[in-house]
C-alpha cells in the first residue's frame, strides 16, 4: 500500500486560462441548457 | 435474424473485445491490473465515465419511459454537471495527492480502517447487487424478443465481459469503453435519422414535435415542487447533486475510472466533458422515445410490447377475449390516426378552436386505447399470474426488430451489448479492487509479493463476476428486482457520500464520530423507507441520497461536539 503523498500537477486547463473560468463555464453552459429546455417545453406545451 | 445483422454484431462485439485483449497483453502488475498504468487522456475518461453509467437497460428502459411518460426524466440528471464541478474542485486534488487506487483508501487517511472498510463493505453490498442487475435485466428482454433462450443470453452477456475483464483490467475496461461509446454513439444517432424517416413525409421532424407537445409528451422541466413527485427541476438539481456526488465521488466503479487519467488535469478535463454532454446525450436518448411514439401514431403499435406475454395469451383459454380488444384497439387506432391528422392541420392553421376539440379527441381515443391495453394486461395476468405486465423496457426492441433497416438491427443489438459490457466491467473491476485492496491486502494477507495481489485481483473479478451470474440467473426468483436494487443503491448512497462530505468539509469530526453517525444515519434511512413501503410516510427514494448525507454530518458533529474523539492510541 503506497503512503507517500505525491505532489500533483496542478497544470492549467488547455482552454479557458484558469479552472475557475472553466467550471464557471461549465456551470453557466448548465443553466442555459436548463433555459432552453424551460424554453421548450413552454413552447410545446 | 438476417446473416447481414449476425455479421454486424458479432464483428462489431468481437472486434471490440479482441481489440482490448490484445490492447492490454501486457498488463503484469497490480498498478497496471487497477489503475491501468494512470496513462488514459481526458476524452477516454469522459466516455468510459458515460460508459459506465450508461447500461443496456438505460437504452431499453429510457426510450419507453419517454414513449409512456414523456421527456420529464430528464430533469434526473440536472444535478450531474453540479457535481462534476464539486469534484473537481474537492475530490480528484485529493485522491491525487495521496496517491490511493480506492475512495476507500482516503477513508482511512481521514478517519480509522473501520471507517473505511464499512464504507467498503457497504459498496461492495450494493455494486455487488447491480453487477447481476446489469447482466440479468437486459438478457431478459433480448432473449424475450428475439427468442433466445435466457440461460444462453445471459451466458454471452457475462462470459465475455469476464473474460476480457479478467485478462486486463481497469486498463481493457477503458480501452474496450472508448470503442463501445463510439458503437453505442453511432447506432443511437442513425437510429434517430432512420425514425425521423420513417414519419410520414407530410407530418416531418416539426409536426412531430407539434404532436408530442400536445399530447403533453415534450414537459422536460417541471418547477412545481412536490416530494413524492421523483422527477421535477428541484429533486433533480438538490437531491441529483448529491446522488451524482456520491455515485461519481465515493462508488468505485467510477472513482477507478477517473483515477486511471495520466495526470489531475486529464482527469478533471474528463469529468467536466461528462457534465457537458451526459445531458444532452440523454435528451437524445428520450427524443428517440418520442420519436418512436410519433412513428406509432401513423403505425398501428402493438397492444403490448412484450411479445412472449401475447404469445402465451393467444394460445389460452383467453384467446377470444383478446382478440375482442385487439379488433376494439384497432378501431381505435384508425380514429386516432384521423383525430391526430385534424389536430395537426388545425395547429398549423391556428384554429383554436379547432385543436383543443381535436386534441381533447386524441387524448380520449388514448385513454381508451390504454383501457383496452389494461384489459389485455389482465387476461395476461389470469394465464399466468407471475408475468410481468410492465413492457416499457419492449417498446423500443420491439421497434428495433420490426421497423429499422437491415444491418442496423445487427448495429443496435451492438449498441446493447456494448452498453451491457462497459458497466459490468467497470462494476467487476471496481467490485475486485475494492476486494483487494480495501480488505484483503489491507486487513487479510497483507505483505505478499507484487505478482501475488495480481493474482488475486484476477481471482477476485473471476469471483464477482460469478456471483453476479449467479444472481442474474436466480433473479427471476425475486419480484420487483429491478426496481429493488435501485432503491437499494439509494438506501446507501445517502450514508456513504455522508462520511465523505465529513472527510473534505468537517475537518475537526474524527473516525469515532463518523462511524457511530454512518451506523445511526443508515438506521433512519432504512426506517424511513419501512415508513414509505407501509404508506405511513411518503418520500421519493431519490431524496434519501440527500437525507442520508446530511443525517450522517449532523449527528457526527453532534457526537463529536458532545463526547469528543476517542484517545488514539
Amino acid at each position: 500500500m503506497s503512503e507517500q503523498i505525491t505532489p500533483v500537477d496542478d497544470d492549467k486547463p488547455p482552454i479557458a486560462g484558469s479552472w475557475k473560468r472553466l467550471y464557471t463555464f461549465v456551470l453557466l453552459l448548465h443553466l442555459v441548457i436548463i433555459i432552453a429546455l424551460y424554453i421548450f417545453t413552454k413552447i410545446h406545451s | 435474424m438476417h446473416p447481414l445483422d449476425w455479421t454486424v454484431l458479432l464483428l462489431t462485439l468481437f472486434g471490440i473485445v479482441a481489440y482490448g485483449v490484445w490492447k492490454t497483453r501486457n498488463v503484469n502488475n497490480v498498478q497496471s491490473y487497477l489503475l491501468g498504468d494512470r496513462d488514459l487522456p481526458w476524452w477516454t475518461i469522459g466516455l468510459s465515465v458515460m460508459a459506465t453509467q450508461a447500461s443496456a437497460i438505460t437504452f431499453l428502459s429510457t426510450p419507453g419511459q419517454a414513449y409512456n411518460d414523456g421527456m420529464r426524466f430528464l430533469q434526473f440528471y440536472f444535478g450531474l454537471p453540479i457535481a462534476m464541478v464539486i469534484l473537481c474542485v474537492f475530490a480528484l486534488p485529493l485522491y491525487y495527492r495521496l496517491n490511493v487506487y480506492t475512495a476507500y483508501e482516503f477513508l482511512e487517511r481521514r478517519f480509522d480502517l473501520r471507517t473505511r472498510s464499512l464504507t467498503a463493505i457497504l459498496f461492495l453490498v450494493q455494486r455487488g447487487l447491480a453487477a447481476g442487475l446489469t447482466i440479468y435485466a437486459p438478457s431478459i428482454v433480448l432473449s424475450t424478443i428475439l427468442g433466445w433462450s435466457l440461460n444462453v443470453t445471459i451466458m454471452i452477456m457475462g462470459m465475455m465481459v469476464i473474460f476480457y475483464t479478467v485478462l486486463g483490467g481497469t486498463k481493457a475496461v477503458s480501452v474496450t469503453q472508448l470503442h463501445q461509446m463510439v458503437v453505442i454513439l453511432t447506432g443511437l444517432v442513425l437510429a434517430i435519422i432512420v425514425i425521423i424517416f420513417s414519419i410520414p413525409t407530410e407530418i416531418g421532424f416539426n409536426g412531430a414535435l407539434d404532436i408530442a407537445g400536445q399530447l403533453g409528451k415534450l414537459k422536460v422541466v417541471d418547477t412545481n415542487f412536490d416530494w413524492e413527485n421523483r422527477y421535477n427541476i428541484w429533486s433533480g438539481i438538490f437531491a441529483g447533486t448529491f446522488l451524482f456526488l456520491s455515485y461519481f465521488g465515493a462508488d468505485q466503479s467510477q472513482v477507478q475510472r477517473y483515477l486511471s487519467g495520466k495526470s489531475l488535469t486529464e482527469s478533471r478535463l474528463g469529468l467536466l466533458f461528462n457534465g457537458i454532454f451526459k445531458v444532452p446525450m440523454q435528451f437524445m436518448v428520450l427524443m428517440t422515445g418520442i420519436l418512436v411514439f410519433i412513428f406509432y401514431q401513423f403505425n398501428q403499435p402493438p397492444i403490448h410490447f412484450n411479445e412472449a406475454n401475447l404469445k402465451e395469451l393467444k394460445e389460452s383459454a383467453y384467446a377470444k377475449d383478446y382478440e375482442a380488444l385487439q379488433n376494439q384497439y384497432d378501431s381505435i387506432f384508425v380514429m386516432k390516426q384521423v383525430a391526430v391528422r385534424e389536430m395537426l392541420k388545425a395547429d398549423r392553421s391556428g384554429d383554436t378552436t379547432s385543436l383543443t376539440t381535436s386534441r381533447e379527441e386524441v387524448k380520449r381515443l388514448q385513454a381508451s386505447a390504454i383501457g383496452l391495453q389494461s384489459e389485455v394486461d389482465g387476461l395476461i395476468q389470469k394465464v399466468d399470474k407471475d408475468a410481468v405486465l410492465e413492457d416499457n423496457d419492449y417498446v423500443f426492441l420491439s421497434f428495433i426488430i420490426r421497423y429499422m433497416p437491415i444491418g442496423l438491427i445487427g448495429l443496435l443489438l451492438a449498441v446493447i451489448f456494448s452498453a451491457a459490457w462497459s458497466s459490468t466491467s467497470s462494476e467487476l473491476s471496481a467490485l475486485a479492487t475494492t476486494t483487494v485492496v480495501d480488505i484483503y491486502r489491507r486487513s487479510l494477507v497483507t505483505s505478499k509479493e507484487d505478482h501475488h495481489y495480481l493474482n488475486a485481483s484476477r481471482w477476485f473479478t473471476v469471483a464477482w463476476g460469478a456471483i453476479a451470474l449467479i444472481f442474474a440467473y436466480t433473479a427471476n426468483l425475486f419480484d420487483n428486482l429491478i426496481q429493488a436494487v435501485n432503491i437499494i443503491g439509494s438506501l446507501f448512497y445517502g450514508t456513504i457520500l455522508g462520511i465523505f462530505c465529513v472527510a473534505f468539509f468537517l475537518k475537526k469530526i474524527g473516525g469515532r464520530a463518523v462511524f457511530y453517525a454512518a451506523l445511526l444515519a443508515e438506521a433512519v434511512v432504512l426506517g424511513l423507507f419501512y415508513l414509505s413501503q407501509n404508506e405511513i410516510l411518503h418520500i421519493s427514494f431519490l431524496w434519501y441520497n440527500l437525507i442520508g448525507c446530511f443525517l450522517v454530518m449532523g449527528i457526527a458533529w453532534v457526537i463529536e461536539i458532545g463526547f469528543g474523539e476517542e484517545e488514539v492510541v
